[in-house]
């Protein structure tokens, strides 16, 4: 199989009917089981691109994808053949804040499967333990399953959506700036979160932050107004980028 | 001074001076916070206004009421009135079994029933005018020309059959009536035949005609006969109840005089107290006292209150013989040939109502048999009898009955019906147009949903009666709906009715606040779900909905508040029959005309004169009302906030 999980071809992106694009001609190819991180300022497009990956865009009326094509495991994801919704089962993705549904921690765990039609309690629990030690939280909740999420704290909080979401067991994770609302003790724990998950998941991650792409991820893109710049192994980018963009931009000269 | 050095020792932070009025400091912060916070008071002075005015009226009812009760007891009416439910249960019955007679022999004998008046018709009319035609037609030699004639009088003819064409008569009486064989169908010659008897002067009616009536005698026997059992079943009991009420109501008008007789004379000598050194004034009270005193009657034991307790020793056998003979009567129902689904389904009913009936007996023959007139009746029976009494009776001279439970059943069997309609279809639009629909839909859907909320509702009341009654009451005589439980609807003016128009009221009320509530919803969790992979409705019903359900359910809250109190549609459309649906038969209870809590004050206050024991009864009524309403916001306040904390 192709370890490219994830093949970007040239894609426009527009908001409005394709008067303006927001993301203009990125090709790019992710590799499966690794971590890569968007990066680059504010406003270039980075959430945008992430929310092309799992169809997010399609909510909004007159987004409209311009040009070129997105292939997950060699399937074109707007293929009219593609529906949204399966895809996203297997697109997981993490927010920016955090937001845990109003239930109990083990229902927001369940959520996933429960939609997908799974009512057997043990495939349930079985599921809910397994997720919830993945994202290390287990310790922390075991005893309190049938309490409401929105009781834990903001980490926590941020853990259990990436248990809900690794609940699915998808091919891939998006996150989008996913510690930009945490302390930075919680943040650490994510991060290294993150890191264990790259064993098995393939994650993509925004983030603002330098010092954070530079710990977590394997290989870095940089954007700037809707195109990609820069995209090489994380160590290249951030010793020896060959674009003068990118050095200014990671040694905080603009931003 | 200037600025620079007020600032310096800080006398700048001192509190501006105001003005003192009264020897308080009155300051623009303070005016200003006194302003708005006098019109937010202003509510609770006006809550607390309602609850004194409603409290100080209504006061006084039950001790009144009592009075009333002690009366009705002691001159014997209480005791009438045992009876007199006996015979509002038969009355009932009757009017169910003799629905069913009719019916049967609408369905046994059709038009043949309606023949006879037919005839008579008929005859009056070929008086008039034929002679003339068929003289004309007999002196007539041309073959057309008679053709013409002939059908001209056949029209006479027929038109003087009345509704029914003179075909359609002879197809009825050939098909009823077999041994006739020689009627033939042909009209013409049929009516002519007619016509030249008549002209000959022989004309007579003809004899399957007159065999009608013995027919109709003959073949619906049985139930002719349990007819006429039933029909006299209810004499004797009625004899003695128009015995005793005679007595009683008698009774009664004396001691309710005394009393107010007795009221005014005690209030005149306290004016004569007070008045003592002016001899004038003294001597006209002293008159007064006078001529008041002969007016009051002594009851007496032998001529008042013992034939009342002769009268109820006749009452069991009465009572018993009612019901052994409408029985024997049901009996022989049951052996006649009934032919209808209808008469069949009215002869059921008729056989529940008598079970009913005979438990009615039963109960007032103990009743009865426990009755003395001198049984005090204590301010705790006034008070059930007000909070559990199933009978609103007023404005009769017979005894006043101030009984909730028909308006409060009345009320709350509208509302559930409104509610079960507008709360699928509020929530289900709340829904809609929160999360389904695209902005322009949204634009105007929104708006108009909530327009409906500016009719006013004596509009949508009338609307109610002119064409939704009809409609409604159309739609259930429709044969092919028949199946829906409750069709055909007795009244026209119904609880479903009611309920349908008030759903309609709920509706916005309902909807709009439904609406903020799914709209409080925070995006991240309808995207969080989506991004889970759940479709729409997934995430609607199991996101959104129960996140917003404490919102939803003050939603429904108020709009069972609006519903409950709502008083112009009620008034117009429920059919304002104050007493409880027969829940007994099901949906059909739907069916009844009832009255309602609001429906009431509205309609009885303004005939009343201020602190009557009536007048105050309604606003008891007021007041149960008032607290209904109060209690359902309270939950809902406790809802809205066990839901932000
Ligand atoms: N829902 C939207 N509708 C229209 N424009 C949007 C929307 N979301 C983002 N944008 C615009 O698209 C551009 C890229 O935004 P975004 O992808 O959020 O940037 P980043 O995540 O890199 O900060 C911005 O100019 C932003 O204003
Ligand atoms: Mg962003």
């Amino acid at each position: 199989m192709n370890s490219q999980l994830i093949q970007l071809n040239d894609l426009g992106f527009s908001y409005d009917q394709g008067k303006t694009e927001t993301i203009k001609g990125v090709s790019l190819d992710i590799p499966e089981k690794q971590v890569t991180a968007f990066i680059g300022p504010s406003g270039c497009g980075k959430s945008t691109l992430l929310r092309c990956l799992n169809r997010m865009n399609d909510l909004i009326d007159t987004a409209k994808i311009t040009r070129g094509s997105i292939k997950i495991l060699g399937q074109d994801i707007h293929a009219s053949d593609v529906d949204a919704i399966e895809l996203r089962k297997h697109v997981g993705m993490v927010f920016q804040k955090y937001n845990p549904f109003p239930k109990s921690i083990y229902e927001n765990v369940a959520y996933g499967l429960r939609i997908q039609g799974i009512k057997n309690k043990d495939v349930l629990d079985e599921a809910v333990e397994r997720s919830l030690k993945g994202s290390a939280l287990w310790d922390e909740v075991k005893d309190r399953l049938k309490t409401s999420a929105l009781g834990l704290s903001g980490g926590q909080q941020q853990r259990l959506c990436i248990a809900r979401t690794i609940a699915v067991q998808p091919k891939v994770i998006l996150m989008d700036e996913p510690c930009s609302a945490l302390d930075p003790i919680a943040t650490a724990k994510v991060e290294e979160l993150i890191t264990e998950l790259r064993e098995q998941y393939t994650i993509v991650i925004v983030t603002h932050s330098m010092q954070q792409a530079s710990r977590v991820s394997d290989r870095t893109a940089f954007f700037y107004l809707g195109e990609l710049i820069e995209y090489d192994k994380t160590n290249t980018i951030f010793q020896n980028p060959s674009q003068k963009h990118t050095e200014d931009y990671i040694s905080g000269r603009f931003g | 001074m200037n600025r620079k050095s007020d600032l310096a020792d800080g006398a700048c932070f001192k509190r501006k001076r105001g003005f003192r009025l009264m020897g308080l400091n009155f300051n623009a912060d303070g005016i200003v916070r006194g302003f708005f916070g006098g019109n937010a008071y202003l509510a609770i002075l006006f809550l607390l206004f309602i609850c004194i005015f409603l409290f100080k009226s209504a006061i006084g009812f039950i001790p009144g009421f009592r009075t009333e009760l002690s009366e009705a007891r002691i001159s014997g009416i209480e005791a009438a009135n045992h009876m007199n439910y006996q015979l509002v249960g038969y009355d009932a019955l009757y009017t169910k079994v003799n629905q069913a007679f009719i019916n049967e022999k609408r369905a046994k004998f059709g038009n043949l029933a309606t023949l006879v008046p037919i005839y008579e018709e008929f005859e009056s009319i070929i008086d008039d005018e034929l002679e003339d035609k068929v003289d004309e037609y007999t002196e007539m030699d041309d073959s057309e020309e008679k053709q013409a004639a002939a059908i001209k009088l056949t029209t006479l003819v027929t038109k003087a059959c009345g509704e029914v064409s003179t075909e359609e008569l002879l197809k009825t009486i050939q098909s009823r009536l077999p041994q006739t064989t020689e009627i033939s169908d042909n009209t013409y010659q049929k009516a002519l035949q007619y016509a030249h008897k008549y002209a000959l002067n022989d004309y007579e009616t003809p004899d399957e005609i007159n065999e009608i009536p013995a027919l109709i005698n003959d073949q619906m026997g049985a139930f002719n006969k349990a007819m006429d059992l039933i029909k006299t079943s209810d004499d004797e009991l009625r004899e003695i109840y128009q015995e005793i009420e005679k007595i009683a109501t008698k009774t009664n008008i004396t001691i309710s005089d005394n009393r107010k007789n007795l009221a005014s004379i005690t209030s005149l000598k306290d004016e004569l107290k007070d008045n003592a050194n002016d001899s004038q004034v003294a001597q006209a009270i002293q008159t007064r006292i006078k001529e008041l005193e002969p007016n009051i009657i002594e009851i007496d034991p032998a001529k008042n209150i013992l034939p009342i307790y002769e009268i109820i020793a006749k009452h069991d056998p009465a009572a018993d013989n009612m019901v052994n003979q409408f029985q024997k009567g049901i009996n022989l129902l049951e052996t006649a040939e009934i032919t209808t689904e209808k008469s069949t389904i009215l002869i059921h009913e008729s056989s529940r109502l008598f079970q009913e009936l005979k438990e009615i007996v039963t109960e007032r023959k103990s009743l009865l048999a426990e009755w003395k007139h001198d049984k005090p009746v204590t301010m705790w029976n006034s008070i059930t009898a007000f909070f559990f009494g199933s009978d609103w009776k007023t404005g009769s001279d017979r005894q006043s009955l101030y009984g909730l439970m028909p308006l409060f059943s009345g009320s709350l069997l509208i509302s559930l019906v409104a509610m079960a309609i507008a709360v699928p279809l509020a929530i289900g639009a709340a829904i809609y147009v929160n999360q389904f629909a695209n902005k322009r839909e949204s634009r105007i859907l929104k708006p108009s949903i909530e327009f409906i909320q500016t009719i006013p509702s004596v509009v949508l009341g009338l609307f109610g009666v002119l064409v939704v009654a009809g409609l409604l009451q159309g739609m259930s005589e429709v044969s092919w709906l028949s199946w829906i439980p409750g069709f055909p609807i007795q009244d026209r003016l119904n609880v479903l009715l009611a309920g349908i128009l008030l759903a309609f009221m709920a509706c916005p009320t309902i909807f709009t606040l439904a609406e903020d509530a799914l709209n409080n919803v925070p995006k991240a969790y309808s995207e969080a779900s989506l991004a889970m992979g759940a479709n729409k409705l997934q995430t609607v019903l199991k996101i959104i909905v129960p996140a917003s359900l404490s919102g939803i359910i003050a939603a429904v809250m108020l709009g069972f508040g609006r519903v409950i109190g709502e008083t112009m549609v009620v008034l117009l459309v429920a059919g304002n029959k104050a007493r409880i649906p027969d829940l007994s038969q099901g949906v059909g209870a739907l069916g009844e005309s009832v009255h309602t809590m609001t429906g009431i004050i509205a309609q009885e206050y303004g005939e009343l004169e201020p602190g009557v024991l009536h007048w105050k009864a309604l606003f008891m009524v007021g007041l149960v009302l008032f607290l209904i309403s109060l209690s359902i916001n309270s939950i809902c306040q406790r809802v809205i906030s066990r839901k932000t904390s």
